[in-house]
């Protein structure tokens, strides 16, 4: 398949707890475990989970950024993992990613000109013209060159974001990785953010990995979504089918936990009782089964696998009929 | 009469850039048992009015210059600190944003709830700690014996906010203002955290200051709700009318920038620019640079808030009947 741009494989990352006397391996967080799925170019797929689901994760072996316990990440058909760090630094020229918080993506005393310009010093490209080169990037995400003068602190958060923006795009990279780009922004902002990150994909044809808590925006956003809970993707569907018609039981909480701005539609049940199980001692057998009213028997003692209960709509959970069926 | 009663607040704080003035003359009521949401985004202001209240904004920097605050008939400005810290716990609470950090990590959850309490009412060990696992048990918290004996950091974020709520309502307070209670919380634990302030609201009959920056969460449990921008209110009413018909430019423009979840939308819609620093806020109404129905009067005055329907104010000269006001 030559439009599949990512491929990600039986990803697995345990994070090993030292601890003792002799500062040995006393037990494992397991972030992630057997992680599969395919992106497709000119894609928008968003991950959406709860905080220490592992999307964040996914998104720093992607990029590998940390060393995976098990798996393959194949980016344009060649396993990242294989690379050494010179070819990584080729390689990452094609997949970027955004992050987070805005406020500490850049160095305090570099200007947004330094910061930016280099990229280009890194990638050893001296035949680009770096000053004209930044006055353009800065243009396609809505400032002015005089910004380039400019200190972060003198920014405000959505315009750092902004130059966070042009700085993943600087290289034309095939695959931007976005890790909760709007959440440390007002919503007036992130809407402004939003529209700016469409209006760039149309423009390069990029393959937005969105990871994001937010329901509402991932709707907006993306075209697919991934539902993680504890280290594994419990559903994979396009946006309609997956807030249409929710089939697996934490989905579905997800889902109904949203709260709509409008007063006439209040909520008056609790989705989901409990916490989120420690990742260092996962639950026996499905992950969801100490918060799902759906659990039975086979739940604590089989792990589910993904099906394909509709064309591109995969569920990891034993029940699905049952609910598919209410 | 009304429990609480802001008037004219103006606050301003020293720096070394000289006096800043973050506060235009705040001016809301809460009325006995009523849920006031005070809504905005960040560097509104929205934050320090909360601290005026109980007089804490002068530990942030703070001074009030002017304007009253009457709570329960009683002048809270012209009491002395001592008398405050009578009042602080007992009959207002706060209950603050990060539930990681309000907690003291070094005592028992069970006992700092028994702190608050032996505070503000003569009671011996005994009796406070019967009265403290009440609470917790109170706070939807499963096994509450155990949870008493346990210190933070063996508790999630959930059951850490709600031990800090079973802290605020620990003296059955008349009013509880909560800054942002569930901004660091996942979307399935800030629904159990909604519900069960609603929950607590009808039992304790508290009236309750929400201060958030989400909209959702505000026509969730809010009865009436003040928007604020720069330093001012600019609107203020019953929660069916701002979110059905909202009338300031501002709230129109916030509400449009949520994405919604019934359907896909193309574009969002944004509002341009973003929220001016207190240092520099603009002359004329504060809004003026990102208001899409700009005239030229509010470039040169400020429009005061005035009732456009049964208790809907609005700070708008579009809502002006004459020239005068009207």
């Amino acid at each position: 398949m030559s439009d599949t741009i990512l491929k990600v494989k039986n990803l697995t990352k345990f994070f090993p707890i030292i601890g003792g006397v002799i500062r040995h391996k006393i037990g494992e967080v397991k972030a992630l475990s057997n992680v599969s799925f395919n992106l497709k170019k000119g894609d928008t797929v968003g991950i959406v989970g709860e905080s220490g689901c592992g999307k964040t994760t996914v998104a720093r072996l992607i990029l590998n950024l940390i060393e995976p316990t098990g798996g393959k990440v194949i980016f344009q058909g060649q396993n990242i993992f294989s690379f050494s760090r010179g070819e990584m630094r080729k390689i990452r020229k094609k997949m970027q990613m955004v992050f987070q918080d805005p406020y500490s993506a850049f160095d305090p005393r570099f200007t947004v000109f330094e910061s930016l310009s280099e990229i280009f010093v890194i990638q050893k490209m001296e035949n680009v013209n770096i000053k004209e080169e930044i006055f353009r990037l800065l243009q396609l995400v809505g400032l002015k060159p005089e910004h380039s003068d400019y200190y972060p602190y003198e920014l405000s958060g959505g315009q750092k974001q902004r130059v966070v923006i042009a700085r993943a795009i600087a290289l034309n990279p095939e695959l931007i990785i976005l890790d909760e780009p709007t959440s440390a922004l007002d919503v007036s902002v992130q809407s402004q953010i939003l529209n700016l990150l469409q209006d760039i994909q149309h423009k390069f044809d990029l393959t937005y990995l969105f990871i994001s808590h937010d329901l509402s925006v991932i709707n907006y956003f993306c075209n697919e979504v991934m539902v993680m809970y504890l280290g594994k993707i419990v559903e994979r569907a396009s946006c309609e089918d997956l807030f249409q018609q929710p089939l697996h039981p934490y989905t579905k909480a997800l889902t109904s936990s949203i709260f709509v701005p409008d007063p006439d539609k209040r909520l008056t049940i609790v989705p989901l009782e409990g916490d989120v199980p420690s990742p260092i001692n996962l639950p026996s057998g499905c992950v969801f089964h100490t918060r799902c009213k759906f659990s039975s028997k086979i739940c604590m003692e089989k792990e589910p696998e993904a099906v394909e209960v509709m064309p591109n709509h995969y569920v990891a959970c034993h029940h699905f009929k049952k609910i598919q069926e209410k | 009469m009304s429990l609480l009663e802001v008037n004219g607040l103006k606050l301003r704080f020293h720096s070394l850039d000289g006096p800043v003035e973050p506060l235009n003359g705040i001016n809301f009521q809460l009325e006995k048992g009523e849920v006031l949401g005070l809504v905005g985004e960040t560097g509104c202001g929205k934050s320090i009015t909360a601290k005026s209240v109980i007089k804490l904004i002068s530990y942030s920097g703070g001074e009030i210059i002017n304007g009253t605050i009457i709570f329960d008939n009683e002048d809270l400005l012209s009491k002395s600190e001592k008398e405050m810290q009578k009042i602080r716990g007992a009959k207002i609470s706060l209950i603050s944003q990060d539930p990681m950090t309000s907690l003291d990590p070094v005592y028992r959850v069970g006992d700092q709830i028994i702190e608050a309490i032996q505070v503000h009412k003569k009671l011996h060990y005994k009796e406070a700690k019967k009265e403290a696992v009440e609470l917790i048990r109170l706070m939807g918290i499963p096994l509450p014996k155990k949870v008493f004996y346990q210190y933070p950091h063996e508790l999630s974020g959930g059951m850490k906010q709600r031990i800090i709520i079973a802290i605020a309502l620990s003296c059955d307070p008349a009013l509880v203002i909560a800054d942002e209670p569930t901004t660091a919380l996942d979307v399935t634990i800030q629904a159990q955290i909604i519900n069960l302030f609603t929950k607590l609201i009808n039992k304790f009959q508290s009236s309750f200051l929400l201060i958030t920056h989400d909209l959702g969460v505000v026509a969730q449990m809010c009865d009436s709700v003040a928007i604020m921008y720069a330093g001012n209110i600019v609107e203020k009413g019953p929660v069916r009318k701002i979110f059905h018909s909202p009338k300031h430019p501002y709230t129109e423009g916030l509400l449009q920038c949520i994405p919604k979840m019934d359907k896909k939308q193309k574009k969002l819609n944004a509002i341009p620019g973003s929220v001016p620093h207190p240092r520099n806020f603009p002359t004329g109404c504060r809004f003026y640079p990102r208001c899409q129905y700009v005239m030229k009067k509010c470039l040169s005055q400020q429009p005061e808030l005035i009732e456009i329907d049964n208790e809907h104010f609005v700070a708008c000269f579009r809502y002006f009947k004459n020239s005068d006001g009207e």
